[in-house]
């Protein structure tokens, strides 16, 4: 199991009442009481993180919930999410708002070998934006332009057939037809770019680790990015959990599990560094995806 | 880096003796038993590590092949020693070993320089009779650095009893034997002769094993003057005790947590303040030291301190004589067993007045019995013993019996081997026995038949 080196975390609720300690087990303490109620991480049936709180379902029904301000620091917020998410590799589901980061059931526990690079950066919210918008048009540009063309000819023929006696010129029609298929295309770019800018900005608000300091770790056994309060140079998504990657100008993006990211930024490396990574990757086949 | 502190400190009496409940804030994790995750390949298996570190240099290697888990026994080896950690750590310990004291407080006080120099969490501390032995019936300091399955490391929940406690008495060495001096044991063997009591300082790191940190040449001279040796054990108090306990709310029986446990010790949340529980149920049981790459190097580097050792006769043979890993876990395990019980084994009846004597097994009961009443009584171990040796149907145990009755001398045994070596039907292997301990103590029986004679 990973992320067996972030220390357990204990929570108190406002009022004093209750203390949850996150750890090997997840205990509470109530109301003062000198004996706590320990559960295995087996008795867990669910977790769901969302915006501002922990969802913990229990075996018996029960359901206790972690506010995230109940927390004294984001570095324990991240490491209550790290422990609880590891755990659910064996144990339930692990359910979240849409994160920046891989998740933690992904990663193994392994020994980093000595030609490791490892930098730290923390992320920034234009150039992820920048990113994933570049992403978004390598994936859905080809797809634009097919539905540009077929909507301008669809176009063309409407409007010979019902606009035959008002315009009678073929090129005017094929003119206005295009411009009504390039305008529907700007417009859908747009939407997906706007679907894209709220997508990063939920992030923003759902995710803590988009405001800390990540350590990004390749090595020839495996990559990650994991938030630097919380890395030990222990963990790692093995190269066989990785499908894909991709190469922007400000990000290498690798596709984990097929439906998650891991985006590298690459402005902090230097030429060499990124040089080393692509031929280690190009050295394990990791395909590049191209738009 | 904030400074080693006590939080918790108070002496309590559980699992039948004083042990010192003691909360280490802050502790340095110079000497401490650490996961090193993956091992070494052993016969083409894949296996995890867990070492007892002192500074950089892993001492103990602790092997549990992947697959078997933890309710076997695991494979130690020892033999690295720990003559390449600083002199200061080692000076550190020795004082601590020379330390006289004359309660467990004084006892406490004598091991605290040790004590801040291990891992956060919560201690057991407490007074004991070791055996330097292997557990089975090696001398300690003459194991090897070849990983060996010991019998008595597999984990407490996987017995018979899991709720049952232990208490850890075998020894593993951390000075490697090159150091073995017999002139200081020579010294040792004069004060105790002289009276004094000699004891160590070890700290448990696996069932019923302990890391023998200061004391070696104390022990083999305890060992050879036939005197038992004492020493202060230091146990890491990192397990969740659930046991089955009626619901207050519904009646019916719930697992449920009710405290913490170790091999020796079960602690009720009720004894200690909501603080210290608080603590030591955040800390991780298999967190990595920060020190954890170059531990590995070491690991995976280090070669064991070489060198020829040849250890005497005398303390192969007391050794050989002290209680091994069987006769302690059936001791501990099974709290007596009547002459009526002995004799339904006897009749191969597993259960006597509707209740199960040791378990189901009949072959599991009779070896349990032989090494319980071994340790507790050898008297009636001899006669039971013989007896079982006279059955026919209990054939399958008589091998190993004819090797536990090897291990004690008394006339009773000698004339019953003499008798059973001119048997015919009597299998080869236990002749063999019998031969090798009529040639042993042939001298002392026939000097005291002469006597009786005259």
């Amino acid at each position: 199991m990973a992320f067996l080196n972030v220390d357990g975390v204990e929570v108190q609720s406002p009022s004093g009442d209750n203390t949850y300690i996150i750890s090997d087990y997840f205990t509470i303490f109530s109301d003062n009481s000198v004996s706590p109620t320990i559960y295995s991480w087996h008795d867990v049936t669910g977790i769901y993180e969302n915006i501002g709180r922990f969802e913990i379902n229990l075996k018996r029904g029960e359901k206790v919930i972690l506010q995230k301000e109940w927390f004294n620091s984001v570095e324990e917020i991240l490491s209550c999410r790290a422990i609880m998410e590891a755990q659910s590799k064996e144990n339930f589901k692990y359910r979240h708002l849409q994160r920046v980061l891989p998740n933690k059931t992904s990663y193994i526990n392994a020994d980093l070998p000595e030609n490791t690079l490892v930098y730290k950066n923390k992320y920034n919210y234009e150039e992820l934006l920048q990113a994933n918008i570049a992403i978004t048009t390598q994936r859905i540009l080809k797809y634009i332009w097919l539905c540009t063309f077929i909507l301008s000819i669809i176009t063309f023929f409407m409007l010979r057939r019902h606009h035959a006696n008002i315009i009678d010129d073929v090129w005017a029609d094929m003119i206005i037809s295009i411009l009504i298929a390039l305008t529907a295309a700007i417009m859908l770019s747009l939407i997906y770019y706007l679907i894209d800018k709220s997508l990063i900005r939920r992030m923003k608000k759902s995710d803590e680790a988009l405001g800390v300091s990540i350590c990004f770790i390749i090595s020839p056994i495996g990559i990650a990015a994991i938030e630097e309060c919380i890395n030990t140079f222990n963990d790692i998504i093995p190269w066989s959990e990785v499908n894909s990657y991709s190469v922007t100008d400000t990000m290498l993006i690798f596709a984990i599990k097929n439906h998650q990211k891991l985006w590298l930024p690459i402005n902090s490396i230097t030429a060499e560094n990124y040089d080393w990574i692509i031929n280690v990757v190009g050295a394990l086949n990791v395909p590049e995806k191209q738009g | 880096m904030s400074e080693p502190k006590i939080k918790f400190n108070e002496i309590m009496r559980l699992g039948g003796k004083d042990m010192a409940i003691i909360y280490l804030e802050n502790g340095k994790g110079t000497i401490s038993k650490h996961n090193l995750g993956n091992a070494r390949r052993i016969d083409d298996k894949t296996a995890f590590i867990n070492s007892l570190c002192i500074e950089d240099y892993p001492i103990i290697n602790i092997t549990t092949l992947k697959g078997k888990g933890r309710c076997n026994d695991k494979m130690i080896c020892s033999g690295y020693g720990r003559e390449d950690a600083s002199r200061e750590i080692t000076r550190l310990i020795e004082d601590a070993g020379n330390t006289g004291y004359t309660s467990l407080e004084g006892a406490v006080n004598a091991v605290y320089p040790i004590l801040s120099n291990m891992s956060e969490g919560l201690y057991g501390i407490y007074y004991t009779k070791l055996y330097p032995t292997d557990g089975a019936g090696n001398f300690f300091w003459s194991l090897s650095s070849i990983p060996k399955e010991m019998v008595g490391t597999a984990h407490r929940d996987c017995a018979d009893s899991p709720n049952e406690t232990l208490l850890p008495c075998f020894l593993l060495p951390t000075i490697s034997p090159v150091h073995y001096d017999e002139q200081k044991i020579e010294s040792y063997r004069e004060q105790i002769r002289n009276g004094d009591n000699l004891a160590g300082i070890a700290l448990q790191i696996e069932g019923l094993f302990c890391a023998l940190l200061d004391g070696h040449h104390r022990a083999a001279a305890c060992t050879l003057e036939e005197v038992d040796f004492y020493g202060i054990v230091i146990e890491r108090i990192d397990e969740v005790l659930f046991e089955e306990v009626e619901d207050e709310d519904s009646g019916d029986i719930v697992r449920k947590a009710t405290g913490l446990a170790s091999i020796s010790c079960k602690l009720p949340f009720e004894l200690i303040p909501q603080t210290i529980s608080r603590k030591a149920l955040q800390l991780r049981k298999e967190k990595k030291p920060v020190n954890y790459y170059k531990i590995k190097h070491q690991y995976n580097n280090r070669e064991p301190v070489r060198g020829h050792v040849s250890w005497s006769d005398e303390i192969i043979e007391k050794s050989e004589l002290l209680p091994d890993a069987q006769m302690i876990l059936s001791a501990q395990t099974i709290s007596g067993i009547t002459d009526d019980e002995l004799l339904a084994l006897l009749e191969s009846k597993t259960s006597h007045n509707g209740r199960v004597i040791v378990s189901r097994n009949l072959y599991e009961s009779i070896v349990t019995a032989i090494n319980f009443l071994l340790y507790t009584d050898v008297a009636r171990f001899i006669d039971f013993a013989i007896s079982v040796m006279r059955e026919v149907n209990l054939v399958a145990t008589h091998h190993y019996i004819a090797q536990r009755l090897s291990r004690v001398n008394d006339k009773k045994i000698y004339d019953f081997f003499e008798e059973i070596t001119e048997n015919e039907y009597i299998k080869d292997n236990i002749k063999e026995i019998a031969t090798k301990y009529l040639e042993r103590n042939e001298e002392r029986y026939l000097k005291q038949d002469e006597d009786i004679k005259v």
